[in-house]
């Protein structure tokens, strides 16, 4: 379902003719942490189906970009629009680019980044004489 | 040992201007714990529309377990309340703008609701509470009689 494995771009991302219905257009809130393995960016986007999601990275540069559902009508009160998420990053080039990795699920995007074998802290046992 | 100081934001300005905003003069013990990423604004983010049936709350809750969310309705008045975890050990962290922790909304409704009719469905992050307005709410046509 809506969780499944999304398509990594390779080169720059393609824009989208609905962009000029967009109101605004949002810097999302992500986290970014690394392990021993890689590091993993998670996005919030919430209203974001998983069609309407392009990631990409061309040149190292790792693009996000999202539209949100279509404002059904004006309404009593709003707090948010017709929005669209844009947001790059500059990637380290220790990571392995090919092996990157996204799933979409309630409105979180998750990316995996692998570490290249370089660049993975090794253990070194040290024998005791 | 690489740095990964490179992981660098291209159009982080405006983030980063909002932070050291934040920052400034109030401790981290101030900040409200799950309203950081959001600049200090009510959480969750509502919309509140209505047709002749029912009025309708859109709220923006990525990531939040929605089994767990509690809601409640008394006459014109809607509650949400819930949690978002985070429950990651053993990280170093390189970015934290996404929020975490408990929250609580009130929301004043416009109409009297029919409490045992109000359905909520929860979607990509979105949760949308359809709350059909109560008979006394509703608009009724009057008939003009003829003398």
């Amino acid at each position: 379902m809506r969780d499944k494995e999304l398509t990594i771009n390779k080169g720059s991302v393609a824009t989208d003719a609905t962009h000029r219905k967009v109101e605004s257009w949002v810097t999302p809130a992500v986290d970014i942490y690394e392990t021993d393995e890689g590091l993993t960016l998670v996005a919030d986007l919430p209203g974001v189906p998983k069609d309407r999601l392009n990631i990409g990275i061309d040149k190292g540069v790792l693009t996000l970009e999202a539209l949100g559902p279509a404002a059904e009508d004006e309404g009593i009160y709003r707090e948010f629009g017709t929005t669209g998420y844009h947001r790059r990053f500059q990637l380290p080039d220790t990571l392995e680019f090919d092996k990157v990795a996204a799933e979409m699920k309630d409105g979180v995007l998750t990316v995996r980044m692998p570490k290249s074998a370089a660049a993975r802290p090794r253990r070194i046992e040290v024998t005791v004489h | 040992m690489a740095s990964w100081d490179l992981f660098r934001d291209m159009e982080s300005v405006t983030r980063d201007m909002d932070h050291l905003l934040r920052g400034f003069g109030l401790g981290r013990v101030l900040e409200p714990s799950f309203a950081t990423a959001l600049g200090g604004r009510s959480y969750p983010r509502i919309n509140l529309r209505e047709d002749a049936e029912n009025l309708y709350v859109d709220a923006q809750l990525p990531g939040v377990d929605a089994k767990a969310l509690e809601m409640t309705v008394l006459k014109n008045t809607l509650t949400l309340a819930g949690e978002r975890k985070n429950g990651l050990e053993n990280v170093s962290w390189h970015r934290r703008e996404r929020g975490t922790g408990r929250f609580l909304r009130t929301i004043d409704l416009t109409a009297d609701i029919d409490v045992d009719r109000v359905k909520a469905d929860y979607r990509d992050g979105v949760l949308t509470v359809t709350l059909p307005k109560a008979e006394a709410a509703k608009p009724r046509k009057i008939e003009i009689g003829r003398s």
